[in-house]
């Protein structure tokens, strides 16, 4: 399975890691998947692999079990049970030097820098071709308030020492990617005017909504107070430029 | 051993759908335009309209219903008729466009006004594109009608409902006309002015040059754009710079 698997999933605590793995491959196709499948939800977030399927641990008591690192200057872990068990299979990372973090914010950033990129690539496309001095202006402001927060969140996956990517297929759980397909942007990229503004609009729109999904989702299990504070301002500022734009489509 | 095995089996597929059950709704789709009833309550122009201004893709509810909330309990104001729905003004034909945020493998696509089905589309199972767009005839209607749009997913019980409120051929849709979107223009800025021209404010036109105020520092803006929640200046520096 993936780094993040291998090193930050707090497998040791739940009822799942303490079934033999190689054995359970060996079992058939079935499980096979149904374990990928759990796992891979579980990659996906603190949320999934903690709060639902921790076992005994009370739900909220611990909202990021394992997956913590100290904060800077060695202070211990507000969410850290203190059990030995969980001591002893603390994550190699869990002295990194750059705050708290937990496997959804990782899971958060991971989704995030390329669904930004794909949308500022998108937003590019409206600068020669939409009719609209409205939607051109937007436009221009996504691509580049995207493209800075895309860095952004990219330098913070290097501060943790994370992949800057997941696995393939480590999203499928929470419905994929949600990045819009590249052919949709070669069949915008052939628009003009009018025609252009109707479907751009439409595939921009729907790709912030799934923004406002994946910021609500780390709102609720992420614990990285600078990735949290950015997912509250994509909810705001995106269901915002939802608003304007349905505004637009309707005008 | 095999006893075992299905045990386990039987533990993770329980584990596999809590899973899948407990990951928020990757959530689905509506019609943006003509405008339907949760595209205007998301846009802020209906009042009092609930939850649905949170996710106006959302409403989700099984197969064969023929309400504009899905029988989504927290969405039932979508099919409060005491409520003042715009009717969009249209000819004798119509193309309802859908933002779609999951592609969901689709069985049919359904246009009903009253009890009768006025346009049918079956895409036998495929995945629709980004977007979907259905030019639907209204022959024989006029005046205001409600349209009930029923996407029906394929490989689920589940479909997603949208009510369009149109005024066909002619005629005053709505008493009072809806306010009209374009933001408001800040004065020109003067390029020149060294003294900041005002306390950053959300919903304002900013054009490239203007100079704000914000949290006792100044800013100037780098990239014109409406201001909203989520862009303050010092939060968004490739719009706005500070001095």
């Amino acid at each position: 399975m993936s780094r993040i698997l291998a090193n930050r999933t707090p497998l040791s605590r739940t009822p799942l890691s303490r079934m033999p793995l190689s054995r359970m491959s060996r079992g058939c196709l079935a499980l096979g998947i149904a374990a990928a499948s759990v796992l891979a939800a579980s990659a996906c977030g603190a949320d999934a692999a903690s709060h639902h399927h921790a076992g005994p641990a009370p739900d909220g008591a611990a909202p990021a079990p394992g997956v913590t690192t100290p904060v800077a200057g060695g202070t211990a872990p507000a969410t850290d049970d203190g059990t030995e068990a969980d001591a002893a299979t603390r994550p190699a990372e869990s002295d990194t030097p750059a705050g708290v973090f937990n496997a959804a914010d990782v899971m958060f950033l991971q989704m995030m820098i390329p669904h930004h990129r794909q949308g500022a690539e998108l937003a590019a496309l409206a600068k020669a071709r939409s009719a609209r001095e409205p939607v051109r202006t937007l436009a221009a402001a996504i691509a580049a308030t995207q493209g800075d927060e895309a860095r952004t969140m990219t330098d913070w996956l290097r501060a943790w020492r994370q992949p800057l990517e997941a696995e393939p297929h480590a999203h499928d759980a929470h419905g994929g990617l949600h990045v819009t397909p590249a052919e949709e942007a070669e069949a915008l990229a052939g628009l003009r005017g009018a025609a252009f503004d109707a479907r751009f609009l439409n595939v921009l729109i729907a790709h912030q909504h799934n923004a406002v999904e994946m910021a609500r989702t780390e709102l609720k299990t992420g614990r990285n107070p600078q990735a949290v504070e950015l997912a509250r301002r994509i909810e705001r500022s995106r269901s915002e430029q939802i608003r304007q734009m349905l505004a637009e489509l309707s005008s | 051993m095999r006893k075992t095995i299905m045990l386990i089996a039987v533990a993770l597929m329980t584990l596999g759908a809590t899973v899948l059950t407990a990951t928020p709704a990757s959530a689905h789709g509506y019609i943006s335009s003509p405008p339907s009833r949760q595209a205007f309550c998301a846009q802020g122009k209906v009042p009092n309209c609930g939850d649905i201004i949170y996710e106006p893709q959302s409403v989700e509810g099984p197969k064969g219903q023929r309400s504009c909330h899905g029988g989504v309990a927290r969405f039932a104001q979508l099919s409060d008729e005491s409520k003042p729905w715009p009717a969009t003004s249209v000819g004798t034909s119509v193309t309802f466009n859908w933002v779609l945020t999951a592609r969901h493998a689709t069985s049919t696509w359904e246009y009903y006004i009253g009890n009768t089905r006025i346009a049918l589309f079956n895409d036998n199972g495929r995945q629709p594109g980004a977007t979907v767009s259905h030019n639907v005839s209204l022959a024989g209607y006029s005046g205001r009608q409600k349209v009930l749009a029923i996407w029906n997913i394929a490989d689920t019980a589940m479909a997603f409902y949208s009510c369009v409120d149109l005024q066909i051929g002619g005629g005053n849709p709505n008493p009072t006309p809806t306010p009209t979107v374009t933001p408001t223009r800040t004065p020109t800025p003067t390029p020149t002015s060294t003294a900041p021209s005002g306390t950053w404010r959300a919903g304002t036109a900013y054009a490239v040059g203007a100079q704000v105020t914000y949290a006792g520092a100044s800013y100037r803006c780098l990239q014109a754009h409406t201001s909203m929640a989520g862009w303050e200046p010092p939060n968004v520096p490739a719009l706005w710079q500070r001095l």
